[in-house]
């Protein structure tokens, strides 16, 4: 009705004619015969299914590379760029996605061959998911191989292929090492005279720091502290483990969350923090108020590997000029004074059909000097190809850390980086870690205990409530040989 | 006319479950499969469809000594009661007190009180974060200058708990009071008013009125309000950036989506599923039990 009554007449008045609407019969026919509801969907289906064939092909890519952080795609753009503008080097695409996508396409890829990247830039926790089943499921193609008749195996930081190193065979080439060195407010330790950089190991670190701590204002909080210790993030008390030489797996991934030397810095942490006044404190690493805390000086000093010590510097600008770097103090005479924290790798899928392109796109990424500096001057990471840490751009003073130069510190480190396991667990084991010193922390804190014998048995107990923790869910997976 | 009802007369038989048929596809495809599957899958170990080992009901077994289960299974509970046994007392109250007409504003105020349920959790879940941050965090600079409260409080520390009461709080009263107002706006004016001239007082008429009359969606909002909470995920991990310290904030969607996506153990994980599940058809059936016992 409302079709004859309203649309005709204006359809005629539009068209002109009554020839014209003859025309238009069969069209008033099919309406007429049909629901309206059902034209409404055919007329949206004819126009989504015209849009979805008009859509222009993205243009194909030779390689594609996927990458989980916007500095790094901006760096390895430049090479992909420069691989563009040869006709001879096929196009590369480096595609930004995000870290828990990119782990949940990479395993969709592995396990059901959904659509995946001929190289993806994994970080440790996301590659390690890749050898959580059998050795032959694993989706990474193994380049030991490749690494030892290519003679690449020797210009590498031998530390830096640990993570990427299952059963003796390597799935990844490593894009870093990140040693670690203690990052302090050299300012106040210089107005007050003490030359903390002396310090033997960390129980003299900590003496030597006690002036400067304490409740300045008096109203009852303390406003400085030593050392940063957070307590729901296990990773600065597992690197400070690793420096001693400690590590929460073996070589077999199995478990060692309890072993003597974790339980030893572990009842060390807690006797720090059951100082009064305390001697560590809990502030969050990576939020705006941790950030703001730390340059109001609330702690003196915090670990750092090569990219914190970047991320500080930009996040931190009220500091510059008061901090330096120093090694760690070691744990004993002569031990270690460097650890290491993070990594990523390059591993190349094992549906890739055109691996050889993707195989020298991602050499030329590692062995690029210009890549290296790039990555130093941009995100302050120091490259593990061994050539390059004699470039002079880590030798440059920089005026946040007081001057010092400390690309060329970092690389001092950088052979002594301690190995680590590879275990997909690893951040289960950190966890559990950060839950045992937080559940003990806060037990000496409320007992005031401070009797280091005590403290050891307390960490003892706990630790292996810890590694009992990982153990059950290790012994969960039946896919692993042990 | 005739010859117009020819034509139809094939058409109604087909033209139901086409229209019906999309519908049920995606059903059947996204929700019914993926149930029957994870029902396989929760007696399975799996690194992908290619390695599979079944395992019975191994991991069932498995979660039933798992302390860390147990951790999360009593935050859950501790939380989901807090959900119900503060929010729908502090909802009804709130909801009486805004069905008052001799509030001024009370229609701005009812917008006020919905709003934080229209930003979500994740946003709930940051601000939060910033909060009950210690030293920085906008409670305690605000505790601490008006009655002296501890400035290093650590809400997010060793008050996971109430930390994470006080968010849910502030993000669903509000939107619980919407139903308890529209069940209220529902009672027999008639009903009141007869008690009031038989000498009830406003809490007699309160209790033998007004609360009968408002049950039925009381139970509805206590049902939602179970459910909300033993699925609560988002919340506590923005607040705490996982499970919190010494897994204080871990609730059993978080266990479940860290044994399936961070450890990757998909077959525990579809059977952490399953358990909460059957907790949520336990609690619905008491729900309608409670129900049809007190139907008004």
């Amino acid at each position: 009705m409302f079709r004859t009554i309203y649309l005709e007449p204006v359809a005629g008045m539009v068209l002109g004619s009554a020839n014209l609407m003859n025309l238009l019969l069969p069209l008033r026919n099919f309406i007429e015969k049909y629901p309206l509801g059902l034209i409404v969907v055919i007329l949206v289906a004819i126009a989504s299914s015209v849009l979805v064939l008009m859509r222009e092909d993205k243009v194909g890519s030779d390689v594609e590379m996927w990458v989980f952080n916007a500095e790094h795609q901006r760096i390895f753009l430049e090479v992909a760029d420069a691989w563009k503008a040869d006709d001879q080097l096929p196009n590369v695409d480096v595609q930004l996605v995000e870290m828990q996508s990119l782990a949940r396409r990479m395993l969709s890829g592995f396990f059901s061959g959904t659509p995946m990247a001929d190289l993806i830039m994994a970080e440790r926790s996301v590659a390690s998911q890749a050898w959580r089943g059998p050795v032959e499921a694993i989706g990474f193609v193994d380049i030991t191989d490749l690494l030892e008749q290519e003679g690449l195996w020797q210009r590498i930081n031998a530390p830096s292929f640990a993570p990427w190193t299952v059963k003796d065979r390597i799935y990844g080439l490593p894009m870093d090492v990140h040693p670690v060195m203690l990052a302090y407010r050299a300012d106040l330790y210089e107005e007050a005279g003490i030359p903390i950089e002396t310090a033997r190991n960390w129980q003299e670190f900590m003496e030597m720091s006690l002036p400067l701590i304490g409740d300045f204002n008096g109203n009852g909080v303390q406003d400085r502290f030593i050392l940063e210790m957070p307590e729901s993030d296990g990773n600065v008390a597992n690197m400070l483990m690793l420096q001693a030489g400690g590590d929460l797996f073996d070589a077999n991934e199995q478990p060692t969350v309890n072993h003597p030397i974790n339980v030893m810095v572990m009842a060390e942490l807690v006797y720090w923090a059951a100082q009064d006044p305390a001697w560590t404190v809990d502030i969050p690493m990576f939020t705006g108020s941790g950030e703001r805390l730390r340059s109001e000086g609330i702690v003196l000093a915090w670990l750092t590997p090569d990219w914190r010590a970047g991320r500080t510097m930009r996040n931190m600008p009220a500091l510059s000029g008061k901090m330096k770097l120093m090694p760690l103090p070691p744990w004993e005479e002569g031990g270690l004074r460097t650890s290491v924290w993070g990594g990523t790798m390059i591993g190349f899928s094992r549906a890739n059909p055109g691996f050889e392109n993707s195989w020298n796109f991602a050499k030329d990424l590692l062995f690029n000097r210009k890549v290296a500096q790039l990555h130093w001057e941009i995100m302050m990471i120091i490259s593990p190809v061994i050539e390059f840490w004699d470039d002079p751009i880590y030798d440059q003073e920089n005026e946040y850390y007081s001057g010092q130069a400390i690309g060329r510190l970092l690389i001092e480190m950088a052979p002594d980086v301690p190995y680590r396991s590879p275990s997909v667990y690893y951040p289960l084991a950190v966890s559990e870690i950060a839950n045992a010193l937080n559940r003990l922390s806060r037990e000496v804190r409320t007992r005031g205990i401070r009797d280091r014998d005590q403290i050891h048995w307390m960490v003892e107990r706990e630790m292996a409530v810890a590694q009992e923790n990982v153990l059950r869910v290790v012994e969960r997976n039946l896919f692993q040989e042990r | 006319m005739a010859k117009a009802n020819r034509k139809y007369s094939a058409e109604p038989l087909l033209i139901p479950y086409l229209f019906l048929a999309p519908f049920l596809i995606i059903f059947g495809v996204f929700m019914v499969y993926p149930l029957l599957q994870s029902v396989i899958l929760a007696t399975e170990q799996t690194f992908g469809p290619e390695f599979t080992e079944f395992v019975g009901l191994g991991n069932f077994r498995e979660l039933f000594s798992d302390p860390v289960f147990f951790v999360a299974f009593r935050n859950t509970v501790v939380f989901t009661s807090a959900a119900v046994l503060l929010q729908m007392p502090m909802s009804l109250g709130l909801a009486m007190l805004l069905n008052q007409p001799w509030i001024k504003g009370r229609f701005f105020f009812r917008l006020i009180f919905f709003s934080p349920a229209l930003v979500g959790a994740v946003f709930v879940g940051v601000m939060f974060s910033i909060i009950f941050e210690r030293r920085t965090g906008l409670l305690n600079i605000i505790l601490h200058r008006m009655v002296g409260f501890d400035l290093d409080f650590p809400w997010l520390q060793e008050h996971a708990m109430a930390a994470m009461i006080l968010a849910s709080l502030w993000m669903w009263t509000g939107f619980n009071m919407i139903y308890f107002l529209a069940a209220l706006q529902n009672v027999d004016k008639d009903l009141l008013e007869a008690a009031k001239v038989d000498g009830a007082g406003p809490w007699s008429r309160f209790v033998h009125v007004t609360i009968p009359a408002i049950r039925p969606i009381a139970g509805f909002v206590v049902m939602l309000s179970l459910i909300g909470a033993f699925q609560v995920f988002e919340l506590p991990f923005l607040l705490f950036d996982g499970p919190g310290p010494n897994n204080r904030g871990l609730t059993i969607v978080m266990y479940l989506y860290q044994s399936g996506f961070q450890v990757g153990d998909l077959g525990y994980a579809s059977a952490i599923g399953w358990i909460l599940a059957v907790i949520l058809i336990i609690c619905s059936l008491i729900q309608r039990r409670i129900s049809r016992n007190e139907a008004y």
